[in-house]
């Protein structure tokens, strides 16, 4: 395996089975580093797995991932990664204080300046128990023990998840300000797709285990088009004959209008077509919709 | 206090603190205690080392007096150490890892710096040092009360399940069986209640066991007296319980009442001889036979508790987490 120094995260027919099937099965891909990149998918998708591989929490089955050219949980990888899971585990018993002593006492390259200025910005006293802090109060500080890992890599299963709006926007404000400093490589699920429009800039789709779409998240709205006409009355779409089918992502009939996402293609559409680019949020809604395998673009 | 033993410090201080705690109000107790008892016994001249055995010959209003204030609150500390292998078992071992597991800081703590092995090591290190140094402190507190009334009259004696299970060596290994029992019990289940409730049912178990089978580890002493002659007194030994008659082949007939002594029947001389017997006989073990029973079990738990630590290593090493 080479390391590529670009590549932060990268899988090789990476598979995990469990006793109830494949999680992830045949995944390829690299993720850039020093790029926010979104891990997206339905409920199942395989997300959390591919989060636990990525941390050694998890060993895969066949195949291969490496972080920075590194086995994860090997100390080189562990070093460099800074996870923060779903549930975002933190020592109920322990204050504040003893939280940010656990990051300190665990990891040789530790800046305690940084998460405590963290955990201060947030108005959380550091002799608090963590037990009896509020959700957003705990997922500060659970951000806080993985910046002042200083990681290379940050791994977040959906950070904002069960989290009220205000809170929402001040923890992306809080990751987004800490990572911009320093170019940390960022792999974020989400379920709030508008949140990951303006925060991600490389986009990972999975779908019942497997990779459907990779690839920067400019070019893929780039190479996309959203197009709404007229439907036609002879196609079971809605959409011209000579629309190559397998560009189709996403098509759908309301009425007598045809709204539908295509891959770029020779086609274009003629006057009566209104063609435009997707979003980010559309085009992942789209992929998240239907049902169709894509090939990796981009 | 630095690394993972800040960690294992921080995490268990708790239980070390709470357990130190008791374990100095124990101390005190029994100090109080046993002054009070070598106090009796010396303004009252009780001659406690030449009165061992059932038959030690110096029952007086004293020596009674002696026995019933001090067996029960010997009891009670034997129950206490006793139970201490099922205490550390549920309230150290069980949470160990059962409550990682469950509350998911088990990411937590394994995505940090350190490894897998090392964070494992030290608190389970921590855990064990704790265990042997309270379990050793019980049973020496048992040995060091029981000893000056041990094997007397109707005191308690070595082979009673609250000396021989609280004191000596195999308590303390035990301990240690009860804390890997829960330790494995958390990791395999992972979960702390059903952890807890496992390693009761585990170690209540093989106590269990090892109280029903103990007898059959090494053979008692035969012990016949010739003739017509009472059979040796018992003494501070352990009996089995069996006892009869010996022919002359020297084979052992288990039949206590093959010569039963009442009016009408012959006496026990002619019934005897009537019958071939030449002797009498019954199996004992002796008192320093403890020490052989505790060796024993010793190694048993130890070999218990090293084959569940290997187990635990064993599943921590091949992630994921069961």
């Amino acid at each position: 395996m080479t390391d590529d120094p670009t590549t932060a995260l990268r899988a090789t027919r990476l598979g995990r089975r469990f006793r109830g099937g494949w999680a992830l099965r045949d995944c390829d891909f690299a993720l850039p580093a020093g790029r926010i990149t979104a891990l997206v998918g339905p409920n199942g998708a395989g997300k959390s797995t591919l989060f636990h591989l990525a941390t050694g929490l998890l060993r895969p089955t066949s195949g291969d991932l490496r972080v920075f050219g590194a086995e994860p949980g090997s100390p080189a990888a562990r070093d460099r990664t800074a996870f923060l899971a779903q549930d975002k585990p933190l020592y109920p018993r322990f204050t504040v204080d003893d939280t940010l002593r656990f990051g300190r006492e665990l990891n040789g390259d530790w800046d305690h300046a940084s998460a405590e200025r963290i955990v201060r910005a947030g108005n959380i006293p550091l002799d608090a128990r963590v037990g009896a802090l509020s959700q957003g109060q705990t997922t500060r500080v659970a951000l806080a023990l993985a910046f002042g890992k200083r990681p290379d890599l940050l791994l977040l299963d959906e950070p904002l998840a069960d989290l009220d709006p205000l809170v929402r926007i001040e923890a992306m404000g809080l990751v987004m300000a800490e990572v911009a400093d320093r170019g940390t490589t960022v792999v974020m699920s989400s379920h709030v797709l508008s949140e990951l429009e303006n925060a991600c800039d490389h986009v990972l789709l999975l779908g019942r285990g497997a990779v459907r779409l990779d690839g920067d998240a400019q070019r893929l709205c780039d190479t996309h088009v959203r197009i709404t006409g007229l439907a036609d009355p002879a196609t079971d779409d809605g959409l011209p004959p000579d629309v190559d089918r397998a560009t189709v992502v996403e098509a759908a009939v309301t009425g007598r209008q045809v709204h539908a996402l295509l891959r770029h293609s020779d086609w274009s559409p003629g006057d009566p077509w209104i063609v435009e680019n997707p979003s980010l949020e559309d085009l992942l809604l789209a992929y998240l919709r239907s049902d169709h395998p894509a090939e990796a673009a981009a | 206090m630095k690394g993972t033993l800040w960690l294992a410090w921080r995490q268990q201080r708790a239980l070390i603190l709470t357990g130190a705690a008791v374990l100095l109000a124990v101390t005190a107790w029994v100090v109080v205690m046993r002054t009070d008892m070598t106090g009796f016994i010396s303004s009252h001249h009780i001659d406690t080392a030449g009165c061992k055995g059932w038959d030690g010959g110096c029952e007086s209003e004293a020596t009674l007096k002696l026995l019933d204030d001090n067996n029960g609150p010997l009891r009670a500390l034997g129950s206490l150490s006793t139970a201490l292998p099922v205490l550390i078992g549920i309230f150290w071992g069980a949470p160990l890892l059962g409550r990682e597991l469950e509350s998911g800081t088990w990411k937590l703590a394994l995505t940090q710096g350190v490894g897998i092995g090392r964070w494992f090591t030290t608190r389970f290190a921590l855990a064990t040092a704790s265990t042997v140094l309270g379990s050793a402190v019980l049973a020496a507190l048992v040995a060091w009360w029981w000893s000056p009334v041990s094997n007397m009259l109707g005191g308690l004696y070595w082979h009673d399940g609250y000396i021989f299970n609280a004191t000596g060596p195999a308590a303390v290994a035990c301990a240690l069986f009860g804390l890997a029992a829960g330790t494995a019990a958390g990791l395999l289940i992972r979960r702390t209640l059903p952890a807890m409730a496992a390693v009761l049912g585990a170690v209540v178990a093989v106590r269990f066991a090892l109280n029903s089978f103990r007898s059959d580890w090494i053979s008692p002493q035969l012990w016949i007296s010739k003739g017509d002659a009472p059979r040796r007194e018992i003494g501070s030994g352990w009996s089995t319980g069996e006892f009869g008659f010996v022919d002359a082949a020297g084979r052992k007939h288990a039949i206590p009442d093959a010569c039963p002594w009442g009016e009408g029947l012959p006496d026990l001389k002619t019934c005897m001889a009537q019958k071939g017997f030449t002797g009498r006989y019954r199996t004992v073990y002796p008192s320093g036979d403890f020490w052989t029973f505790q060796w024993i079990e010793t190694g048993i738990f130890v070999g218990l508790a090293a084959v569940l630590v290997a187990a635990i290593c064993f599943v921590l090493k091949r992630r994921p987490l069961p």
